[in-house]
C-alpha cells in the first residue's frame, strides 16, 4: 500500500468517524427533550401544597371550599398558565382541576378547576405518546391526597383529588 | 522504498480490521439510536420521595391515628373504618403508573401488621394483609419510603409506607 493510498483512506476513516459523531449528536439533542411529564409532576405538587400542608388544609384550600367554582386557584396558588406566543397557542396548554370530597359527611363533591377545561374532556387521550404511531398527546397527572379541615377533633376529613394535565404538544414533542 | 508484497497485504488487512472495528463501535449507538432502544426525546426524572403520597399519608394519620395507635389496646386489631381508610388510602396512592403500596405497623420495632396494595395486570389490583404477603414477591426494589413516627407513652409506633415494583406471585 503507498503512501498516497494510506492518505486517501485515511481521509476516508475521517469522514466516517466525523459524519457518525454528527449523526449521533444530531438524533441525540438536535430534538427538543419532552418535559411535559416532569411540567405535569411540578404542578401537581404545587397545587397539593397550596390546599394541604401537614395534614391540614391551608387557608387558600379553604377559601377554594368557600368559594367552589368562583374560586380562583391561579391567584391563590401563584400559579401562571401564560404560554410562549407560537403556533396558535393562546395560554390554553395547562389545566388543573381539584376535586374536593368530604368523606364523613358524603356530601356533594365540589370541583374548582383553572385553565383550558378542553384538556379534561380529552382526558381518555393522556399519557398515550409513543403508543399509536408518531401521534402527540398530553401529558396528565392524577393523584389524591387526604387533609383536616381542623387540628382539634380534625374536622372534616377531606379526599382532594388533583388532575394536572400539559399539552404543548407541538413543540415539546 | 518499496515494501514486500507481504508488508503490503499485512499493512492493507490492519487498516482494513481497524475500519471495521471503528464501524462497529460508531454503529452501535446510531443502532441503537435509530431503533429507538435509547429514547432521546424523554427526560426521565428520577426522585427518592413522594410528596403528594407524604401529604397523602400525613392527612390520613391525623385522622385516624387514635385508632391506629390504640391498636394494641384492641388486641392487635383495627376497626372495619381503619381498615377500609387503609386500603383506599393505599388505592389512591397508586394512580398514575405507581405499581404498588405498602404499609408496615412497627410496635416496639416489632412489625405487627402488614397491608399491600399492588396493581396485579394492566387492569387489576390485589389486596392483601399480614396473613398472605409472604406468597408474593415484588419486582423492584423500594422506591420511597415514608416514615411516619408516634410515641405513645414507653411504646414507640411506627407506620412505615413504602412503594415497590410490579407484585409477582411466588
Amino acid at each position: 500500500m503507498t503512501d498516497k493510498t494510506i492518505s486517501v483512506y485515511w481521509f476516508f476513516i475521517l469522514f466516517i468517524i466525523a459524519s457518525a459523531i454528527v449523526f449521533l449528536v444530531y438524533t441525540l439533542y438536535g430534538a427538543p427533550s419532552d418535559i411535559r411529564e416532569i411540567e405535569s409532576i411540578f404542578l401537581s405538587e404545587k397545587v397539593a401544597d397550596c390546599v394541604s400542608h401537614g395534614g391540614l388544609l391551608t387557608s387558600e384550600g379553604k377559601k377554594m371550599i368557600e368559594n367552589g367554582e368562583a374560586a380562583n386557584i391561579l391567584e391563590l396558588c401563584h400559579l401562571t398558565f401564560d404560554s410562549e406566543k407560537v403556533y396558535d397557542w393562546n395560554d390554553d396548554q395547562f389545566f388543573v382541576l381539584i376535586t374536593f370530597s368530604e368523606l364523613v359527611n358524603s356530601k356533594e363533591p365540589l370541583i374548582v378547576y383553572a385553565g383550558n377545561y378542553n384538556l379534561y374532556t380529552q382526558k381518555a387521550e393522556c399519557n398515550l405518546n409513543g403508543m399509536i404511531g408518531d401521534e402527540k398527546f398530553p401529558f396528565c397527572v392524577e393523584r389524591t391526597i387526604y387533609s383536616n379541615s381542623e387540628t382539634e377533633n380534625r374536622g372534616e376529613y377531606y379526599s382532594i383529588q388533583i388532575f394536572t394535565s400539559v399539552k404543548k404538544m407541538n413543540k415539546n414533542a | 522504498m518499496h515494501k514486500s508484497k507481504k508488508a503490503q497485504i499485512s499493512d492493507t488487512l490492519s487498516w482494513m480490521v481497524a475500519t471495521i472495528i471503528i464501524v462497529l463501535i460508531l454503529g452501535v449507538p446510531v443502532f441503537l439510536v435509530k431503533t429507538d432502544m435509547i429514547n432521546t426525546h424523554r427526560v426521565n426524572f428520577e426522585r427518592v420521595q413522594d410528596t403528594i403520597a407524604t401529604k397523602a399519608i400525613s392527612g390520613y394519620l391525623l385522622k385516624s391515628y387514635e385508632g391506629l395507635i390504640n391498636f394494641e389496646e384492641n388486641e392487635k386489631k383495627l376497626s372495619s373504618e381503619e381498615e377500609s381508610g387503609i386500603e383506599s388510602l393505599l388505592r389512591s396512592l397508586c394512580i398514575n403508573g405507581i405499581e404498588g403500596w405498602s404499609l408496615i405497623f412497627l410496635f416496639n420495632e416489632e412489625a405487627i401488621y402488614h397491608k399491600g396494595f399492588y396493581k396485579y395486570s394492566d387492569v387489576g389490583y390485589i389486596v392483601y394483609g399480614e396473613d398472605d404477603w409472604r406468597n408474593y414477591f415484588v419486582s423492584d426494589t423500594k422506591k420511597f419510603d415514608n416514615n411516619f413516627y408516634f410515641d405513645k407513652g414507653e411504646n414507640k409506633i411506627l407506620f412505615d409506607f413504602y412503594t415497590e415494583g410490579e407484585l409477582i406471585k411466588g
